[in-house]
């Protein structure tokens, strides 16, 4: 198969994406994993406080659908339940379709979004724990209860809106806990750091879910925080949020049974005293989310690590151009953001790329570029509240590597 | 947190039925096997070829690879992503002669 | 005072090396560039196979290789996964049993019982063989072996006798004296030493011309196939027959050198070796060559159609012009020994080129005969 232009992933960036190139004729194909496209649009749903009030409900679903049919009216072709094994230089990438074995495209976009970072708690291998990606897909997109009494581990923004999602569907979710300390995870179970990473998310976000953190951490954060972990418990709309106490073991003898609860100071270390069992069948699993780079290691991207945008992500510019001519990034793969963020930067690559083709002024690059500014600003959830010095510190770095690249050449 | 009522069963009652070790399970067409065993309270999917312990769904996205089973004997494909058919054959255990001679 | 030797590289040659030394009671200092098995000896299969070697130097050195591997792991007290499996070569049609039989008529002689079976007995080992396979080589003796954890486990043994690993090292030269080399430099710092022996496999060559010694070790690509963990489908050690029988035809149509080679690790994966090339350092897998070697395993194992790879890596093989390792002493300077050139035999003939190597650099007498590696072989080459 021959086209222009090759996206990989079919999530919020990469259709938008799509959409922006086949609208100035171009021929696109865009693969997937998933059975259908969407990406991580297809568990979203929520109120998002930047809409209208009387429509203001943020359904993932029906926004992947219609971008799906824009982009397929534009002759789009999608092909899901596929992945690219190897793409060779200029550019030959090899796929597991059945029909189509090699795609030959002039360029690429790598829109292939996050993956969930493991939470290795004891016992996390049972029957019955899920990440909270999957319980946010059964919940929101399958429709299907993934348990009846559940417990999440894990606090932060994503595991906050997903069990608020799971209480709406009727799953009685009996609390939320930090995971026990150990070597794998450390910031995570530490009640300070995670009530400040929420409050500093809650500031940038005027969600109101988020307000109640903010609330508790207005002026000198760390004093009152220290103070407000005194009260070990908040709820938010019914939920109980223990900042002071960690899951230390998942149990169960064929699938989950119960949890093992133990109090934590606010430094995160274990109270070995005092010990809790709660019975519940199912544990969400939260363990924040990794960009997912494979594809750009396969082009050969330069490679840098930024824990501001989430871990090692490929090196790129402000118009999303990677160290690969003809090779563009968008969405979660460039930094953890929401879905907002992802389209707007589905639009900007796709118009960076438009641009090296000359088919589009630098004008609306640049009106790309502020979009992506705006959708920032307008983003309901905020997953790396330092994101925007983290984009800065991608700048510095791709300057950097510039100024090597010219003296080398 | 209110939220507008949407209906919480949007899916087509279109009824499908496949085979999972032995038993009959019914599904919704459109539904990925490991939803369709979920549904029906079936939460393990496989077990461990070092351990033996259960496993059934993590990720729930394909990334895994936790919930993978033999479908129509074919090895490892991964139920979370593998839609339900009429008379599909689902079996936990890894039969490779299949595809021998 | 004890005699201190530098071991220069960290793969299953250099740690095998160091091992015996230590055991000799030698004072050894190995640097590594990189990590133990970080090269070569990380991205290769794990045969011990011996059925396919020809008979001679190398089949000598193989045979004692193998009867130490059988106590091995008694004696680092590891466990290295060593299996005597036995070995195959299977056969598809007329003119490769007529190339193979003359080839295991040569192993008789050699007074190895390898022996040629039916389709049908080689099916009863390997039930999942294709009906294509008219035929096959069985010997019991052929045998494999985790040769990463091989590595490891020899530096273990090595520093429980003291010798000292040092990782993250890079050999910039050598210190010599009058004729006769006192150390390295590393890292921008001298270490003195009473002998250095270099066993940088394919690295061998750059890194002993800055003395102006040539080695004729060129780097020769393999890229290998793993798949998804699976149930015990194989138990021993399996070549194709076609690569040994296409290297006699003529209009050779395999440019990747291609030869089939299977086996099934511990974890269940199996690896799906190999091809052939001499495309320099470029380390990089090539889709063609993948499908190239996947299609030829799915035609020996149909049953591999449905399997998944879940990963493909190449390794470097050091190749000598001869097929055989150069071993010994560098007779141009003083003190300087090499153990490198293994090709696809390192692992096969790790432990006793570290024997052989250890009696060699403390003056001792080896029931060997070293002519035939010795780096003198090459001095009227023309390279």
């Amino acid at each position: 198969m021959d086209v222009d232009v090759l996206i990989v992933g079919a999530g919020p960036a990469g259709i938008v994406s799509s959409i922006e190139l086949a609208k100035r004729g171009l021929k696109v194909v865009v693969i997937d994993e998933y059975y259908k496209p969407g990406g991580r649009l297809l568990g979203q749903l929520y109120e998002d406080p930047n809409l209208p009030k009387e429509n203001n409900l943020w359904d993932g679903k029906v926004i992947a659908s219609k971008l799906t049919e824009e982009a397929v009216a534009l002759g789009v072709t999608i092909l899901c339940e596929t992945t690219a094994w190897k793409i060779e230089e200029q550019f030959i990438v090899y796929i597991t379709d059945t029909t189509v074995k090699e795609i030959h495209t002039k360029a690429i976009i790598l829109a292939t979004g996050a993956i969930e970072k493991a939470l290795p708690v004891k016992g996390w291998t049972k029957v019955g724990a899920i990440s909270v990606g999957a319980a946010q897909t059964f919940t929101n997109l399958h429709n299907v209860k993934v348990g009846s009494n559940v417990v999440f581990v894990g606090i932060d923004p994503l595991s906050i809106s997903v069990a608020l999602e799971m209480k709406h569907a009727g799953i009685n979710v009996l609390g939320m806990f930090l995971p026990a300390p150990s070597m794998l995870v450390s910031e995570k179970s530490n009640p300070k750091i995670t009530l400040e990473t929420l409050a500093l998310a809650s500031n940038l976000a005027p969600n109101k879910l988020f307000r109640i953190f903010g609330k508790f951490v207005k002026g000198k954060i760390s004093n009152l925080v220290l103070s407000m972990l005194k009260f070990n418990l908040i709820k938010i709309n019914g939920i109980p949020i223990y900042l002071r106490k960690a899951v230390t073991e998942i149990n169960g003898k064929r699938k989950v049974e119960s949890v093992t609860i133990k109090k934590l100071s606010v430094k995160g270390q274990i109270n070995r005293d005092q010990e809790k069992t709660l019975y519940v069948n199912t544990v969400c699993l939260s363990g924040g989310l990794l960009p997912l780079v494979d594809s750009s290691q396969l082009v050969n991207c330069e490679m840098v690590d930024i824990p501001k945008l989430g871990g090692i992500v490929p090196l790129h510019n402000q118009f999303l151009k990677t160290t690969i001519d003809g090779v563009y990034v968008a969405g979660n793969i460039t930094g953890i953001e929401g879905a907002k963020v992802a389209m707007a930067q589905g639009k900007l690559a796709a118009l960076s790329l438009l641009y090296d083709l000359q088919l589009v002024e630098q004008d609306e690059v640049i009106e790309a570029f502020e979009s992506v500014e705006v959708a920032r600003i307008e983003s309901p959830l905020q997953f790396y509240p330092e994101i925007k010095i983290g984009r800065q510190i991608m700048k510095d770095k791709w300057e950097e590597f510039q100024g090597v690249r010219g003296v080398v050449n | 947190m209110k939220r507008k009522e949407i209906p919480y069963k949007d899916l087509k009652s279109d009824k499908v039925s496949f085979i999972f070790n032995d038993i009959t399970v019914t599904g919704v067409r459109g539904q990925p096997i490991a939803v369709a065993l979920m549904s029906n309270g079936i939460y393990t999917i496989r077990h461990c070829e070092v351990t033996g312990e259960p496993r059934g769904i993590y990720c729930g996205i394909g990334h895994c690879y936790e919930c993978r089973a033999t479908v129509n004997g074919i090895p490892s494909k991964r139920t979370c992503l593998t839609l339900i058919e009429e008379g599909m054959i689902v079996s936990s255990d890894t039969d490779i002669s299949y595809g021998a001679e | 005072m004890k005699q201190k030797v530098i071991v220069i590289g960290g793969g299953i040659i250099g740690t095998s090396i160091a091992y015996y030394l230590s055991k000799n009671e030698v004072d050894v200092t190995l640097f590594e560039s990189k990590d133990i098995a970080a090269g070569s000896s990380g991205s290769c299969d794990r045969a011990i196979m011996i059925q396919s070697k020809k008979p001679g130097p190398t089949l000598d050195l193989a045979l004692k290789s193998a009867e130490m591997y059988k106590t091995l792991e008694l004696e680092l007290e590891e466990d290295l996964e060593y299996r005597k499996g036995g070995g195959m070569i299977l056969i598809e049609n007329e003119f490769e049993l007529e190339v193979i039989q003359e080839m295991v008529e040569r192993q008789n002689q050699a007074g190895l019982d390898v022996s040629i079976i039916s389709g049908e007995d080689a099916r009863e080992k390997v039930p999942l063989l294709s009906k294509s396979i008219i035929a096959s080589t069985w010997w019991s003796e052929d045998a494999e072996i985790n040769p990463m954890g091989t590595a490891f486990a020899f530096a273990r043994a090595a520093q429980k006798r003291n010798a000292k690993m040092e990782l993250n090292y890079i050999v910039q030269g050598f210190l010599i004296e009058n004729g006769r080399v006192v150390g390295v430099k590393a890292n921008n710092e001298n270490f003195y030493a009473d002998g250095v022996v270099v066993c940088t496999g394919v690295w061998t060559k750059s890194l002993l011309q800055s003395i102006n010694i040539d080695v004729p070790i060129v780097p020769r690509k393999g890229e290998i196939l793993v798949t998804e963990r699976l149930p015990k489908v194989i138990d021993c050690n399996i070549l194709s027959g076609s690569y040994i029988a296409s290297k006699l035809q003529k209009g050779n149509d395999n440019p990747y050198g291609i030869g089939l080679a299977i086996g099934q690790t511990k974890s269940g994966t199996l690896l799906i070796g190999g091809s052939r090339e001499f495309v320099g350092f470029d380390s990089s897998t090539n889709s063609t060559v993948i499908r190239e070697i996947a299609k030829r395993a799915v035609q020996a194992f149909p049953f591999l159609k449905n399997v998944n790879l879940i990963r493909t890596f190449s390794g470097l093989r050091p190749f000598t012009p001869d097929n055989l390792p150069i071993l010994g002493e560098i007779p141009s300077v003083e003190g300087l020994f090499i153990a490198a050139g293994h090709e696809g035999d390192g692992i096969a003939l790790a432990p006793i080129t570290g024997k052989l190597m250890a009696e060699i650099i403390c003056g001792q007498n080896t029931d060997f005969d070293m002519e035939p590696f010795s780096i003198q072989r090459f001095a009227n080459m023309k390279i």
